[in-house]
């Protein structure tokens, strides 16, 4: 961590603005990395010309996403423990902030229902192909 | 009046005069009569107030000094009629001629009032509470809820006990603040914003609100720094003069009683056993228990000259002793104490004390029948110490903690802020074989993060630590390995865990109540596959346990920790880290949670085990006057940087950073003569986010200049003493002589949130 050369305003609000699409990103990948770990345990099956297959992995696909929703639904990303941070460093905590930790969680709220759709829609191509 | 524990006649004694604006006046604003209270437990009865009476008058501040389990704040609790369901009054208390406090109304009694009995009891006690007494609780740093303004909850006492308007409340709000030394500003702002002081003196204008006609003040500055400490006496004697009618102030603190109080009553064991003025407490104590209280007192002063404990614990209330309940604690023992209880006797006008042997100890005519501990000579630092190889060695050693440094961190974040916490930068330290170094500063100075850091607990940010690994019994020699690199799998890191322990701050919670002393003190070999023959376990178990003087051992090994008193728990906490004869041991403000009597035994213990083990120590602490008793040089840390490192004797003596004059000013005397008032410091440290680019004491500097914002200080050396400023000691003293010196301002710099 370089702290000697302290960046302009602007150029941190672009560090910023980096830092925060990339904590969009991982916490998005969590529930893409399910899908496609789900997809290559159940290939190797597929592959070997098992017959239940277009049964039974939408059916685990569609449950996948169920999870995935709720997910999105009820965890916090994080907040819990920024706020405790924040009481820790005896840090303001202003009604900007609760707003920005309600938007940037139901961001990722629409980000995990997106890829619980994206579950079904596989699911969806897996049983009609 | 007075202490009556045995007298069912209470004598009338006029009070003590004391140089005081407004001497108390003859009007009584309480009177206890043989109050006693006990508590139903599944153990027995436990007899927590023991049969005490006093009378408190107008314009009167008591003390109600004593240990943990001493029952005072049991009594306090019974004046507010506070006391659980479980508990059993007996006796009375009376509040401008209004009983507070009887077997009818008090406890489980109020269970068994009839509705409307019951229904006239809650008017009456609605009507006293607030507006006739008030109390500032103990622990009162968390006496506010976190999800309210300060506003909010201050303007509810208001609410509930007044019909003002909405405006006049608000109004009588920021008056309420602004008279307790705060800033308007902290208003707006939500508890954990607040400092420990500022919260402490939110709590404080809370409750002056509505002018009580008596303030019990329970413990108001446990857990305080020093500074703050000393700023709120300061307050409080000042708001004595001019807003508190009476008050009780309930203290184990002798330094803080001395300073608030006009009359004293010394509490032990639920009784009062010496009530006085508090100048003849404290130049004439007749009772043993309070001689030993003010000589286990570690002041500034007593640190040059030896501090002894009181040896023993209190007694166990669920089964009172017979006789006197200090006699087996007791240096003036006799066959008679352990018989007979000692009646209160007035030894001088307005002097009670509740010991047989009063007068004659008083007097000095008395010797001790039971060789009081041996205290220990003033800490020197042995010969050649700075000359043998080091043991540690830090470089420019750095902790950074970022609030963004989590992918929430990251998410939640304020756009353009610092989110980066400086808890330690730069530090350079060296640490001798055997040696004692004490780390110093208020909180949130960086001495803990420091501490944790050297033991690699906590990952540093930058910097090195430099590690001898020395062979057994050797001073010299053995590989130097910087230990910030190290894998946390490899196999010199296990073993540098091994050579370095620490003790932690809270014996209280460092210690699994499910486990027994044996099994506390066997884990760490365990954990370092040293257990495998038991016979070799239980001699070193016991070998740990009797260096740190709990002996015999076996009185020990099957305990639990709740078994033990205080001091003992922190002493099986010390045979843990002792256990695998560690070479470097972090003792993080171990006496901190301890009370006064129990602490120079354990600082005692700490320099024995340097003698004896030849350990090195790191002693982290906010109180300077324990790191001179125990340390041979002191690191001053200030929003993590080290800004005086030097001879504890030196550094105390001849201090050279307005910071650390600053710290040794604070730490309180235990004599009404201590005056706390003229600090040379300014505001709160603040927190290590928004740092100043050039000394980090800058802002809270007298002396500040021009250059100290935002030119680093350079390091100014006296041979081994140095310390960070910009300015050597004459042009210190010319800066004050120019005028240049700026005056503290008694409020609280508390900047309002962006």
């Amino acid at each position: 961590m370089d702290r000697s050369t302290p960046l302009s305003y602007d150029d941190q609000l672009k560090e910023d603005r980096q830092r925060l699409l990339r904590a969009r990103w991982r916490f998005t990948l969590l529930p893409l990395k399910g899908l496609a770990g789900l997809l290559a345990l159940s290939l190797p099956v597929a592959l070997l010309g098992w017959s239940q297959y277009s049964n039974i992995v939408p059916l685990f696909l569609f449950f996948g996403a169920i999870v995935v929703l709720f997910a999105g639904a009820w965890y916090d990303f994080g907040a819990k423990g920024y706020v405790r941070d924040l009481i820790h460093t005896h840090q303001p905590i202003t009604g900007e902030d609760l707003d920005r930790i309600h938007r940037e969680q139901f961001i990722l709220t629409l980000c995990y229902g997106g890829v619980a759709g994206l579950y079904i829609l596989i699911a969806l191509g897996i049983a009609l192909a | 009046m007075t202490v009556a524990v045995d007298i069912p006649e209470v004598s009338r004694v006029p009070l003590p005069s004391r140089a005081r604006p407004s001497a108390p006046s003859a009007e009584k604003v309480l009177e206890i009569r043989s109050l006693s209270v006990q508590f139903g437990t599944e153990d027995g009865t436990v007899l927590a107030v023991d049969r005490i009476s006093f009378d408190l008058h107008a314009r009167e501040t008591l003390g109600i000094l004593g240990e943990s389990g001493s029952g005072k704040t049991t009594l306090s609790l019974a004046l507010m009629t506070l006391l659980p369901e479980n508990a059993h009054v007996e006796g009375q208390a009376l509040f401008s001629g209004e009983v507070i406090a009887d077997a009818q109304i008090s406890g489980g009694a109020i269970r068994k009032l009839k509705r409307r009995e019951r229904k006239g009891l809650s008017q009456k006690l609605s009507r006293i509470r607030w507006r006739g007494i008030s109390m500032v609780f103990q622990g009162s740093q968390n006496a506010f809820n976190p999800v309210y303004t300060i506003e909010k909850q201050i303007a509810e006492v208001f609410q509930i006990h007044t019909d003002l308007p909405k405006q006049e409340i608000h109004d009588r709000v920021v008056r309420a603040v602004q008279r307790a030394g705060l800033d308007p500003a902290v208003l707006k702002a939500y508890p954990h914003e607040l400092s420990g002081g500022m919260k402490q003196r939110a709590v404080i204008a809370m409750a002056l609100a509505l002018t009580p006609k008596l303030v019990i003040a329970d413990e108001p500055t446990t857990g305080l720094d020093v500074v703050t400490q000393a700023r709120l006496i300061a307050e409080l004697k000042e708001l004595r003069q001019t807003r508190i009618q009476s008050m009780i102030v309930i203290s184990h603190d002798i330094g803080v009683i001395a300073q608030l109080a006009d009359r004293v009553a010394v509490m032990y064991a639920g009784r009062i056993m010496e009530l006085a003025s508090v100048d003849e407490i404290y130049s004439r104590p007749a009772n043993p228990y309070t001689k030993a209280l003010i000589e286990s007192y570690p002041s500034i002063a007593r640190a040059r000259t030896g501090i002894q404990g009181i040896p023993g614990t209190p007694p166990d209330m669920i089964h009172p002793p017979t006789g006197c309940p200090f006699a087996p604690r007791c240096s003036y023992v006799e066959e008679r104490c352990r018989r007979e209880d000692p009646i209160p006797q007035e030894i001088s006008p307005g002097h009670w004390s509740a010991c047989h042997f009063a007068l004659d100890i008083q007097a000095g005519r008395r010797a001790p029948t039971v060789p009081p501990p041996e205290a220990l000579p003033p800490v020197t630092m042995p010969d050649g110490l700075l000359d043998r190889p080091l043991l540690v060695e830090t470089k420019d050693l750095t902790k950074f903690f970022d609030l963004r440094a989590s992918a929430g961190g990251s998410l939640f974040s304020r756009p353009g802020s610092s989110r980066v916490v400086h808890a330690v930068e730069g530090v350079n330290l060296d640490i001798h074989p055997s040696e004692i170094v004490g780390i110093v500063g208020e909180s949130g100075s960086g001495k803990t993060t420091l501490g944790r850091t050297l033991l690699r607990t906590i990952d540093a940010t930058g910097g090195e630590i430099r590690f001898r690994f020395r062979e057994e019994g050797k001073e010299s020699g053995g590989e130097v390995v910087d230990i910030v690199p190290l894998k946390s799998s490899g196999r010199q890191l296990r073993e540098f865990r091994r050579r370095s322990q620490m003790i932690f701050q809270d014996p209280y919670d460092s210690l699994d109540p499910n486990q027994i002393i044996y099994d506390i003190v066997e884990e760490p070999l365990i954990g370092h596959h040293m257990a495998a023959n038991p016979d070799v376990t239980l001699s070193r178990i016991q070998e740990a346990l009797r260096s740190v003087r709990l002996t015999p051992p076996e009185n020990y090994l099957d305990r639990y920790p709740h078994e033990l008193s205080g001091g003992e728990r922190q002493r099986v906490a010390a045979a843990r880290a002792l256990v695998l004869k560690p070479d470097l041991l972090i003792a993080d403000e171990p006496i901190s949670m301890l009370d006064v009597s129990l602490r120079a035994g354990f600082l005692n213990l700490l320099r024995q085990m340097r003698v004896e083990l030849g350990t090195t120590i790191v002693y982290v602490t906010h109180d300077i006057a324990s790191a001179r008793y125990v340390a041979d040089r002191i690191l001053v840390m200030y929003l993590g940087v080290g800004i005086e490192f030097g001879p504890s004797e030196e550094l105390i003596r001849e201090p050279l950073h307005p910071y650390t004059k600053a710290l040794i000013q604070a730490v309180p005397l235990p004599s009404p003569t201590w005056n706390p008032g003229n600090l040379e410091i300014m505001g709160e440290i603040g927190n290590a986010i928004n740092v100043s680019k050039g000394c980090r004491f800058s802002r809270r500097c007298p002396y500040r200049q021009s250059q100290c914002e935002d030119v680093p200080p350079p390091r100014k050396a006296h041979g081994a003493h140095w310390y960070l400023c910009h300015f050597t000691q004459e042009e210190l003293l010319a800066i004050r002589q120019k005028g240049g010196f700026m005056i503290p301002p008694a409020s609280s710099g508390f900047a309002a949130p962006p």
